[in-house]
Order: C-alpha cells, then structure tokens, then sequence
C-alpha cells in the first residue's frame, strides 16, 4: 500500500511537471506581453521593466530560471501585474477562501443529492422518485450565474434574510454553496439513485431481508456502503470541476478567493500568476484525487492496490 | 400427437426480441423522457426554421423600441439596443444547439477512438494512452478552457474544439472501460479465433456492444458543454455581439435583471427547459437501456 | 406433530411480457423433524414456493394470489411485514443457491452473522460474536475466531456456503430452507454440504426444506419427495416410494435421466420438449406435449389425484399403469 501511495505521488509531481511546462510555453505563445496594456511607457522604461522581469532573456533560459524556482524553493515568482506581489501570497490569501467555498459546496452536493438519490431509489418509478429526480435536475439545467443573481435578489433583496455578497461569516457561506453545489447535487443524486438501484437488485439484500433485519438497518448498513461506491468515484472529478466554478460564483458573490484572480490575470497576460495558479490547483486535484481512490479501496474490500 | 406437436410449434413461432427493441420499448414507457425528446426535436426543427420564422434580424437595431418589455411587435419584448428578443432567442437557440451537438462530436470521436484503442491493446500502449488521460485530466477544465480562448482569441470555431477538447477525457475513460470488460467476454476470443482481424474487431463487435452507456454519456454531454459555452459568456470569453447563444443572451440579462427581467428570463428559461430536457432524455435513456431492469 | 401446512398457493408475477403464473395450487404438509425434498425444472415454481412462505417474493410484480401457509396456527401469507420479520431468521431460516452474491462482499462476515442475532436477541455484541464464532466452528470453518474478521471474498465457495449455513442456525429456527444449497458448488463439495445440513439437523433438530433439480440430491438426505412441475405439484410420497415406483410420467423421465455407473447405455436419457410457458392459460396436463404416455385426454383434461402407498400421490390419468 505505501509503495503504491510513493508511486502515485511521485506520478502526481511528474504530471505538475509536465503541466508546467505545457503551461509555461502555451502562454508564451500568445500574442502580447505583461507590459503592452499599459498606458504609453516610454520605450526606455518598458525596455527596463522587462529586463528586471527578465523578459529579455531567451525563452528556455527563462524557463529555467521558472522551474528551479518552483521545484526548489517553492517560489511561484512575483505578479507581474501588482508588482509588490509574489503569487505566493496571492495564493496564501486566496487559497483558504477558495477552499471552505468548495468544502461547503461539496457539503450541500453530498447532503442534497445523495438523499435525493436514496429518496428516490427507493421509491422507484412512483411519483416521489420523479418529483425527487426532478428536482436535482433543476440544479443541472440552471446555470449558476442565474441562479446566483436570482437567490441574491429574492434571499438578499427582496426577503432581506442572506447577505449578497463578500466572505465574512457562516451566513454568508449559504448562498454560493447552493449555488455552486447544485449542478453536482444533481449528479450525485443520479448516481447515487443508480447505484442503490443496483444494490436493491443484489441477492444479499434478499438474505439480509431472510434474516429478519429491519428495513433501516439494510438502508443503512447493508445498502449504503456499496451503493455510494460510484458517488465517491465521482467526488474527485467533482472536485476538480468545482474549482472551475468556482470562478463565476466568486464574481457573482464577490468572494476574495483564487478564482477571481484566474480570468483577469490570463486577460492580463500576467504569466506567472496564470501559471502559478494552474500548477497550483492541478497539484491539488492530483493530491485530491489520490485521496479519493485510497477512501475507496477502504469502501470496497474487494479492491486492493497491493498487486 | 398433432396436437402435442401443435404445441410445440406454437411455442417456437414467437419472435424474439432484441436488446435495442426492448430498449425502445423501455424508454417509450417513460413519459417525461419521451416528452423531453419530443421537445428537443421540436426546439431542433424551430431553430432550424429560425431564419424563416424571425420576424426581425438578430441585429436590428432600434433606438426608439429600447428596453421594452413583451408585446405583440415583440413578443419576448427588446434589449437595451432595440433588437427584438425573440429573433435573438430563436438565433441562440441555434447556436447553442450546434455548439453542444458540434462540440459533443469532437468528444465522442476522440473518446472512442482513444478509449476503444487503449482498452483492446491493453498492456503499454493502454498505459502510455491513459497516463495521457491522467495527465491532461488533472488540468483544472476551466483553466484550461479560458487560457486557450484568451491566448488563440475569440474564434467560434475554435471555441467549439476547445471545448470539445478537454472533454473527450471521461468519454475515453467509460469507453475503456467497456470495452476492457467485453473484451474477455467468450463472443470476442471467438470471433479471434475464426481470424478475424483487429479493426474488424473493435469497431464490428466491441464498439455496438460498448455502445449503450457511450450513448447516454453523449446525451448527457450535450447539455453540459452547452452550460460550458453559456460560463464562457458570462467570462466575456463565449460567443461574441452581434452574434449570440442562449448562454450570452442569459449572461447579458443577468446584468440587467432588475430593470427588464423578461431579458433574462426568456433566453433563460428557454435554456433551463432546453438543458432540463435534455438530462432528463439522457437519464430515460440510461434506464431504457440497462439489460438487468428486465422486469 | 405438523409443524407447516401450506394450502393452495397461487403465486403470479404481472410483467410487461404478460403475466407469468409461476405457481398454481401448491398444497403440502411438513411434519416436525422431516425433511422435505422439492424437486422440478428451473422455472417449476419451487424457488417461488419457498420465499412466498416467508413473504420474500417481490410484490410487485409478483402477487401472492391465493393460499395460507399455517405456521404454529399463524398464517405466514397474511403476516403484515413487522410481524414476519420478527419470524425470518429466526422460526425460520433460508439458505440460497449461490453464495457468492448471497453475502455482501462490503461486510464482515462477523457483522453478517452478529447482526442476525442482534436482531431477534437481546444480547450483548460480545456474545453475539462469540456465539458466531462457536457456529462457525461447528459447520467447519477452521481457525474461526481469526476468519471471523474477514471478508466474504477471502473465503472459497465451499467456505462460504458454509457460513450461510451458519449464519441461518445461530437463532435455532425451528425451520430451515435451503434453496439449492450445492448447485452452485463443486461436486465433491456438494458432498460435505449435505452431510453438514444432515448432521446439523440431527444436532439441532430442525425440519428441512431441500429445494433442488437433482433427484441425486434427494435420495441421499430427504425422507419426503415433491416433485414439481409448471407451479404444481405432480407427484408426492415418502423418498423410497417413489424412487422404487414412480407413478408420474415427469418422475420417471427425471429418474431415468440421473446418469448411472452401472448402466450400459453410452447416451444420456433427456426429457425431450421445453416446460410451458406460464403466461399461457393451461388446458390439460401441462407435462402433456412432452409426454411418452398421453393420451388425447390429457391435453383436454387436467389429470384427478390418485392416490397409493402411504402419503404417495401422483396427478397422472395413467398413473395406476405405470
């Protein structure tokens, strides 16, 4: 098992690798650099700017001179937009936002779509299961940036009980986690209904129901564990597209988490910002995504990595 | 005897049925998805017909008609130019259709044709291919997706590839996994044996047997890579002014919701009901085709 | 003393296909301490027989149609759910064909046996999983109180079916049913199966339902024989009577295709034909189209009971000449 955890970390720094340098040469290509949206610079002043960058130096050097920074000293490089700001602290301010607006949107995901699944599994094909079903299918077909603005105006405006915007305490939390949440509650919810359906179907429900167990204890303790083996499959990649959601729902809310950064910066061609930020999250999905599959080898005893 | 044989005569003369017939049969059953079929080839066949049923174009401006809501010259009302909101749905509706359906055909070729490859040759080449998996699946998509579009510009084109692009990952992994599990099945190492070649193989037997969930993913992808185009809107990063997509036209009213909420409400709702449809469609059709719900 | 007496069973199930009436007027009585072979063609009805006592079939699609099951005076069939469960694994136990997806893989097999004596005892889990362990030493399992711990998949068939088989004892039921306990296992292991069943029997005293399509199985460990075919029972009668002389046409082609050691034939008796299908109303004797013996009356006329040696019957119109 810890040879199978080394081989997954050390595959994990490998890809972060690659991604960096895909990344690295990819927004080079682009057309523009950091410092041609300023308002007119003197050619001389620009010329410095971009030495102290060291933007004039050819591109593998630079590379270089990138990659033994992040590899050995962790160091993601300044901004070149906010020039008094390394990456790093951008990350260090933004990150713990970030990451409880996810936690509590997964929350929400989790809670919602799998007793809407469990709801509805067993009630199959009547009414309930439908209404049930339909209801996470909400989640799926309104986007969030209208769902967003429609809670801020109806919870926030209208009924006055939820604050719109900004980060600063449990009820603020509310808002965005639903509505970041939603899309994956309904995913949850289907393979959740999907998996306990093909549970119900198994024989060795039939033999726990033979041996006169009460309907709660086979809900809970025989269905359950076998049933939410897809949901977990799921809440790694989940993860990792929450991340990206999490972009429109901090603008809409006016969260101050990594999100809002990504799209100006990219605008910007505020490289390593851009870059910083990508090889940051992409080292966490990795990580997140390890987690997940070592959760579910403890789910499912059949599985094992030891081979 | 005659009728003892009779019997036995009567027994044999019944059709079977196949696995698709029961399907369809199955997913005929289930009256919410067939009416959200219905409703997409309805939506499909009036987008189609948009240029000849618009009663303006989807850029006529007019000054004097601003900002007002639904009438009888405008039926969902016009936006802060003038241009009339119905003709612009209609117009979204078409691009955002050929946007999930466009891009979702990029997923599908490239997620079969990798996922069926990786999961019949096993061994390294299925290694090497879904480290590639692995690797580009770690890519936060969003990130992805917006520094392609900021770094090759706003091309629609282009917009459908990438989107397409970073999506073929899942499909690839489900049609692995497929065929991974049918391979081994005893009909394969027959048709082997009997010499059949390997192209044969993958796309005669594997690929129709394979088939099933590859079906559902793809009816399920559309809906979503349309709500992607709709996020790249409301970035800035979707389709650009004159033209638009439901999403653009629902991120613009968002702006402006308080003042003239049919803006948002129309290319919204149509959008909603249009992705509702859809999922629900992609779910009938999961349940119609597991075999193991026979009863 | 009769320890079950079920009285015309009519069990359907209502399928989009039509509705399949799988079985159609089972009546028989069981005695304290026998045991009870039920033997037929998949798709005979003899499953169906058996869970419908317990109210583990389906419904829906299936339908208890008609019928009473009288257990100690109580009628299994009418039971509301909270009263039955209180009876399953507990009065009475049940064994299933394949053991493999009989257990859940994700549990215990400690979890799996002490959750049936938790249910119906009020004992503490020490108790309970001691008491577990002392079953599965009973029925075979060695080092038990290691193996307890482990998972259904870490043991071999043979193993696991032993542990349902322990599993369905720890509360003593007073009845056991065990749905083709070896079909699914190897022959040799077949053996060990139901001299444990035989012994545990003769220790415990339960009365034992076989249900199985191998008339092999029977000779060796039931007294009473009913053989079933389309939802009916065609013939009954004590294990040697019928072995001896069958009086039903389907008996006889069953017992004439157990291949034999010491028969000189090179080619195996089958029974030619396919049962009917049940979705069809019947006329006459259903076993008619695949029998050597009928007459025209039997595809018009469903056959009288004729009865002979004690307990024996047969629903035949030919039975007297067989």
């Amino acid at each position: 098992m810890l040879h199978y955890i080394l081989k997954r970390f050390s595959g994990a720094l490998l890809v972060v690798f690659i991604i960096t340098t895909f990344s690295f040469f990819m927004i080079r290509i682009a057309p523009g650099g950091p410092f041609d949206k300023e308002k007119d610079i003197p050619a001389e002043i620009k010329k410095n700017i971009e030495k102290k960058y060291h933007l004039d130096e050819p591109l593998y050097k630079q590379y270089w001179r990138y990659i033994s920074g992040v590899l050995f000293r962790f160091d993601l490089g300044p901004s070149y937009k906010y020039p008094n700001r390394d990456v790093n602290e951008f990350i260090a301010l933004g990150f713990p936002v970030s990451m409880q607006l996810a936690f509590f949107s997964m929350v929400y995901a989790l809670l919602v779509g799998i007793g809407a699944g469990l709801f509805a599994a067993l009630r199959q094909n009547t009414r309930w299961d439908y209404a049930a079903m339909g209801f996470a299918m909400i989640g799926v077909s309104i986007p969030n940036f209208v769902m967003g603005p429609l809670f801020q105006l109806f919870f926030g405006v209208k009924l006055g009980w939820l604050p719109i915007g900004g980060w600063e305490g449990p009820l603020h939390y509310i808002l965005p986690s639903i509505t970041l949440g939603s899309i994956y509650a309904a995913s949850i919810a289907r393979l959740t209904r999907g998996g306990i359906l093909e549970i119900v179907r198994q024989d060795f429900i039939r033999t726990a129901r033979a041996k006169g167990l009460k309907e709660r204890v086979i809900i809970f303790r025989h269905m359950l564990k076998g049933g939410l083996l897809p949901v977990v499959s799921y809440i790694g990649p989940a993860a990792a597209f929450m991340i990206g959601g999490s972009i429109v729902i901090e603008k809409i809310f006016d969260i101050p988490g990594l999100g809002r950064h990504f799209v100006q910066s990219a605008l910007n061609r505020d490289y390593t910002l851009t870059l910083g930020l990508t090889i940051f999250l992409s080292f966490l999905i990795l990580f997140f995504n390890l987690a997940v599959d070592l959760f579910y080898t403890w789910l499912d005893p059949r599985v094992s990595y030891d081979e | 005897m005659t009728n003892k044989e009779a019997l036995v005569e009567e027994k044999y003369a019944e059709a079977g049925t196949s696995l698709w017939q029961d399907a369809w049969k199955r997913l005929l059953k289930n009256r919410m998805a067939v009416a959200s079929g219905a409703f997409i080839l309805l939506t499909a066949a009036l987008s189609l017909l948009s240029p000849l049923i618009s009663p303006y174009e989807v850029d006529t401006v007019n000054y004097s008609a601003i900002g007002q809501g639904p009438s009888f010259a405008h039926f969902f009302g016009t936006d802060v130019l003038g241009r009339d909101l119905f003709s612009r749905c209609l117009f979204g509706l078409r691009i955002s259709l050929a946007i999930g359906v466009t891009s979702t055909l990029v997923t599908f070729v490239i997620g079969v044709v990798w996922g069926a490859v990786s999961g019949y040759f096993g061994g390294k080449i299925d290694s090497l291919m879904m480290r590639i998996v692995d690797i580009l699946y770690a890519l936060p998509y969003m990130f992805f997706v917006i520094v392609l579009m900021t770094v090759f510009g706003r091309n629609i084109l282009l917009l459908f590839a990438a989107i397409g692009a970073v999506s073929w990952l899942t499909m690839a992994r489900i049609v692995r996994g497929q065929v991974m599990s049918i391979r081994k099945k005893e009909f394969i190492e027959a048709a082997v044996s009997c010499g059949v070649g390997h192209r044969a193989i993958i796309f005669r037997h594997l690929i129709p047997n394979a088939l099933g969930p590859i079906i559902v993913y793809v009816t399920l992808m559309v809906p979503r890579l349309i709500l992607v185009e709709a996020f790249l809107s409301f970035l800035g990063l979707g389709v650009q002014a004159p033209l638009a997509s439901l999403g653009s036209l629902t991120s613009d009213g968002a702006q402006g919701m308080e003042l003239y909420p049919w803006l948002i409400l129309f290319p919204g709702g149509i959008l909603a009901v249009l992705l509702f449809a859809l999922n629900y469609l992609g779910d009938g059709l999961r349940d119609a085709l597991d075999p193991k719900m026979k009863l | 003393m009769t320890l079950l007496k079920v009285e015309n069973l009519h069990v359907s199930f209502h399928t989009p296909d039509g509705t399949f009436r799988a079985v159609n007027g089972v009546s028989f009585t069981l005695q304290q301490g026998a045991t009870l072979g039920i033997v037929g063609e998949s798709g005979s009805g003899k499953s169906i027989t058996s869970l419908s006592l317990m109210q583990l079939v389906p419904c829906p699609p299936g339908s208890i149609d008609a019928g009473t099951a009288l257990y100690n005076g109580i009628d299994l069939l009418s039971l509301p759910e909270e009263k039955i469960a209180k009876l399953r694994g507990n009065d009475i136990a049940m064994i299933f064909q394949d053991p493999m997806t009989s257990l859940n893989p994700f549990l215990k097999i400690s979890r799996q046996l002490t959750e049936t004596l938790e249910a119906h005892q009020d004992i503490s889990s020490s108790e309970a999983l001691q008491r577990s362990i002392d079953m599965l030493e009973l029925v075979g399992i060695p080092e038990a109180r290691k193996r307890i711990h482990d998972y259904p998949h870490q043991f071999s068939g043979g193993m696991r079916q032993r542990v349902m088989i322990a599993m369905s004892l720890l509360c003593k039921p007073k009845l056991l049913i065990a749905d083709e306990p070896t079909t699914a296992l190897d022959v040799t292991i077949q053996a060990q199966i139901l001299e444990l069943i035989q012994k545990l029997r003769e220790e415990l005293g339960t009365t034992v339902i076989l249900i199985t399509h191998d008339l092999g199985v029977v000779a060796g460990t039931c007294d009473h024989v009913a053989v079933m075919y389309a939802g009916k029972i065609v013939e009954y009668g004590k294990t040697e009577d019928i072995f001896a002389h069958p009086r039903h046409p389907y008996t006889k082609g069953l017992l004439a295709s157990l291949p034999r050691l010491d028969a000189e034939k090179e080619q195996l008796t089958s029974i030619p034909g396919q049962p009917p299908d049940m979705s069809k109303p019947l006329q006459g004797c259903p076993f008619a189209p695949r029998c050597q013996y009928a007459l025209e009356k039997c595809c018009k006329l469903f056959p009288d009971t004729f009865s002979f040696e004690e307990e024996h019957y047969s629903l035949c119109w030919k039975a007297n000449e067989l």
